[in-house]
This record gives C-alpha cells, sequence and structure tokens, in this order.
C-alpha cells in the first residue's frame, strides 16, 4: 500500500523544495504524491481521496493555517506538515512559530492530527527541508522519545550497555576518559581512567560546547548539522560526537592516537549508543516519584541552609 | 530530567535567566558560598574579560538521599546581553525550572520586559512553553533606592510565584531557590 502525501505547490520554489521527497519511501511503502496548485484544490482532492500526509507552505496570510485548523476540527486522521522557507521575516517567524505552538496543542485533541514545523524557527532554513515521515502514532511516538524532558529515562539494563560500550572503547581503542550526555547537559553514563573530577561540569560543558557547535552552523547557514568536533589540546585529543538526535559523547584520547581510527571507532560506538538508547523506557520498571518523595524532599530542601 | 535507575539518581535543570546586571551570577555566587562543599560542586563561570557571563555559569547541588533516590540539581545561568541571545538559548535545552531575575529598578522595567518575551521566545523554538516549565520571579536588588513597588511589578506576573530579593545581600536568594525546587518536582512527578 503506498503512503499518500497530497502538496500544495504553489510555487516552484516551494515544489524545488520538495523534490527531495519523491526518492523516499516510509515503511518501505512507496511514496504516491499529488499535487494541488492551491488551498481550493488541495480541499477538492481530499474530499476524492484521503492522504496520509499534507504538506504546504506556511506563509503569513497564505491561508495555509486556516485550512489545517480546517481539517484539525473535522476529525480526518493525518500529519500536515507546514514548511517554511528560507529568509523569514521577523514576523513571519513569529507567525511560525504561534502555528506551531497552536497546532502541539492540537495533537492532544480526539482528531489525533500531529503537526510537525521542521526549519520554522530556522531563519535560514536548508535547501530542502529536514523532514520527518512518519505515520500518526509512530510520529507521536517519535515527538516523545525526542523530547529531553521525557527521552532520558533509561533502565539500568540500558545504562549497564552503555557503560560496557565505554569500557570497551577504553580497552580497544586507547581512550583515556569517555562521557555520554544529554543535549541539556545531563551525564548519563561515564568511564574514565582513574577517577574524574567534577563530572557535572564536564557534562555541562560538552553539550553546550557542542550545542554552540550546533547553533554557529546554524546561524551562518550550515546545511547540514555538525556531528563531531574534534579539540586538538598539547597532549590529548578531545571529541565531540553526536549520538543520534538528543544525546553526546566525550571521547578523550592521547595524542598519538590516529584521528582517522578514532573517528572510525566513534561512529560504530555512536551507531550502537543509539541502538541501545532507542527504546525510550516510557514508564520506568522501577517505582516512580511518589508522594511521599515529594514530601520528604520539600522538607529536606527546607533544612539544606 | 534525566532519571538514572541504576545509580537512582534523579537530574533537574534550573536556569536563571534574566535580563543583564540583574543578579543572576550574584544568586548562583551566593547559593556557591553558602552550600557545604560536600552538597555541591565547584561553580564553573565562563566569563569575558570584563567579568561577564559569556555562556553559562554551572553549579550542581547535591542533596543526599530521599526516599531512595538521589536529586540533584544543576543550576545554570544565562548571559544576560542581549547580543548573547543564541547562548541564552543553548542553556534551555532540557530545562525544568527557570529562575526569572528581574531587575527592581525603575529603569529596567523595559529590559524585564524584553528579556521575558526573549525568554518565550526561545521556549517556544525548544518546544517548550511558560505552562509547562514552572517559572519562580526574583524581584532582585530591592535595597536599591529606586526600586519599583512589588504591587506594580507582580502586574504581569499575576499566576507566578514571586519572591522579593537583594543578591548582593543574599536576602531571598535562598528561598527563591527552594521555592524553584520544590515546584520543578511537583511539575517532574506529574509529568512522568
Amino acid at each position: 500500500m503506498s503512503y499518500r502525501i497530497l502538496i500544495i505547490a504553489d510555487s516552484p520554489d516551494f515544489l524545488r523544495y520538495l523534490s527531495a521527497l519523491s526518492a523516499q519511501t516510509i515503511d518501505s511503502r512507496p511514496l504516491q504524491i499529488t499535487l494541488a496548485g492551491s488551498l481550493d484544490s488541495a480541499r477538492q482532492k481530499l474530499a476524492q481521496t484521503a492522504c496520509d500526509l499534507l504538506i504546504g507552505p506556511l506563509r503569513a496570510n497564505n491561508g495555509f493555517v486556516h485550512f489545517a485548523e480546517e481539517l484539525r476540527t473535522s476529525g480526518q486522521s493525518l500529519i500536515i506538515l507546514g514548511v517554511v522557507a528560507a529568509k523569514l521575516s521577523e514576523f513571519e517567524r513569529t507567525y511560525a512559530q504561534i502555528f506551531c505552538s497552536s497546532v502541539l496543542e492540537a495533537n492532544t485533541t480526539p482528531a489525533g492530527l500531529v503537526a510537525t514545523v521542521r526549519g520554522a524557527l530556522t531563519p535560514a532554513a536548508p535547501a530542502a527541508p529536514a523532514v520527518t515521515l512518519l505515520p500518526p502514532q509512530h510520529a507521536a511516538a517519535q515527538r516523545s522519545a525526542a523530547a529531553p524532558r521525557r527521552g532520558s529515562v533509561l533502565s539500568v539494563a540500558q545504562i549497564g550497555q552503555l557503560r560496557a560500550e565505554l569500557a570497551r572503547l577504553g580497552r580497544e581503542v586507547g581512550v583515556r576518559c569517555s562521557m555520554l550526555v544529554d543535549l541539556s547537559g545531563q551525564e548519563i553514563v561515564h568511564w574514565s581512567i582513574g577517577d574524574l573530577d567534577n563530572v557535572p561540569g564536564i557534562a555541562a560543558l560538552t553539550a553546550s560546547d557542542m550545542l554552540a557547535a550546533l547553533e554557529l552552523g546554524r546561524i551562518i547557514g550550515g546545511l547540514q548539522p555538525c556531528n563531531v568536533i574534534i579539540q586538538e589540546h598539547d597532549h590529548q585529543t578531545v571529541f565531540l560526537s553526536r549520538v543520534g538526535e538528543g544525546l553526546i559523547l566525550l571521547l578523550v584520547t592521547a595524542r598519538d592516537v590516529p584521528l582517522g581510527w578514532s573517528r572510525l571507532a566513534l561512529r560504530q560506538s555512536s551507531a550502537k549508543m543509539q541502538e541501545i538508547v532507542m527504546h525510550v523506557v516510557p514508564v520506568p520498571s522501577e517505582q516512580p516519584l511518589t508522594d511521599d518523595f515529594e514530601r520528604q524532599l520539600a522538607a529536606k530542601i527546607d533544612t539544606l541552609w | 530530567m534525566f532519571i538514572n535507575w541504576a545509580q537512582r539518581e534523579l537530574h533537574l535543570k534550573i536556569v536563571y535567566y534574566g535580563p543583564a546586571l540583574s543578579g543572576k551570577t550574584t544568586n548562583l555566587e551566593y547559593i556557591h558560598a553558602n552550600t557545604p562543599a560536600h552538597l555541591r560542586t565547584k561553580l564553573i563561570s565562563l566569563k569575558t574579560q570584563q567579568d561577564r557571563t559569556l555562556l553559562f555559569d554551572f553549579l550542581q547541588l547535591d542533596v543526599g538521599e530521599v526516599a531512595n533516590l538521589k536529586p540533584k540539581f544543576k543550576l545554570y545561568t544565562v548571559p544576560g546581553q542581549m547580543y548573547y541571545a543564541a547562548s541564552r538559548k543553548i542553556i534551555m535545552h532540557g530545562v525544568d525550572g527557570v529562575i526569572f531575575v528581574a531587575d527592581s529598578q525603575a529603569g529596567r522595567m523595559h529590559d524585564n520586559q524584553e528579556c521575558w518575551f526573549g525568554m518565550e521566545q526561545h521556549m517556544l523554538e525548544l518546544g517548550l512553553s511558560t505552562k509547562q516549565i514552572p517559572i519562580t520571579i526574583q524581584f532582585n536588588k530591592r535595597d536599591l533606592p529606586h526600586a519599583v513597588a512589588v504591587e506594580k511589578l507582580r502586574r504581569p506576573f499575576p499566576n507566578f510565584v514571586c519572591i522579593e530579593a537583594s543578591a548582593a545581600t543574599g536576602l531571598g536568594v535562598l528561598e527563591t531557590l527552594k521555592a524553584s525546587m520544590k515546584s520543578v518536582i511537583t511539575q517532574v512527578r506529574a509529568q512522568l
């Protein structure tokens, strides 16, 4: 069964942005793309044939938001993707943000619509938009897995596997110190030869360094987010590498470890770790935070100072 | 938030946000100086040569064991100056709670407001909202002669916990932090 996509392509530029989509498949199903030259035409085509994904240009006053809202309230089940073109004005950016925010709220309604606005907040959006195409049920799951507030609940077994992987890097690749942190600067697991001083501080700096590099790339118009940062110090080389969308791996090796070797190990290790953390534990098997915990912690906070 | 069930640790992130020179770093320095060494890490400050925050200040507080869990609060400040907006957004990643440090002086009302809007925008860009993240507001510099009346300061923030402070002397600093820590825990519990 093909995945049906309706694209409202009201300008050649917009169509060009989306041309990359035609080569993609979703869940191994081919794409069946229908074009509509206007919102009215899209409305008619939707009435004739249902679609799984609607892609349209998100601009101020082009009616797309109202159309999305109309679909949302109609109870149809489809993903709506608003794509924002490059070089937005401040007004359009704010507009896109408001849209993004209102549609995210709409996700919780029984209509079950999911809208994703990628690049909406990027003043210099890439030539081809970075889109993630997933069926509605997967999109919701992916959104919660990607969210830093919920995605970082890992099981004991997962932590153990991650630690074993870091230890392997130490044994086989000559890594002196390694640490896996999330984008908010929380250390998830670390391994080192000897004691490591101020682990939370290292984690905070690792995340900030990577995020600063990503933001710098975005501002200067990089098409792809930076994957690895290499710092060559006097006696050691420090690597910061992204593991999936939400994690960063810090590796410290001696200067005489060849860069190519370290990068290869980084790539392999990142893939392994990504596989481990992919299985997000939505509800921890252990007892979650209780009333009692909250009460006791509040009492402890009061006596701290 | 990150829960390490293997170590039974609960990691939470609180960010001090506010306009330039409102006292965010002073808050953190006071907390660092008044917390026993075994309950906190070293204070990391990334400053410019002019002693202004460049990227962030960072301090972790270790509350000890509570009901078989070890909560750890990571406290960050953001750089306040307008041209460090990109840095401020970076620090807001994965935030669990915000302490908005407003300057009480009459001439800083516009800066407070602009900074608040900037924070809202950053949160929106990160898929967060002021309804979702507990925000505690600190009216700092209450000791200064041109401090605006608290009633007037409170007006734009009717639904938030507001605390008066003078970070230079320590007045209200710990009260603000305690209020934020408690609201963060309540919020995190509700979300789990």
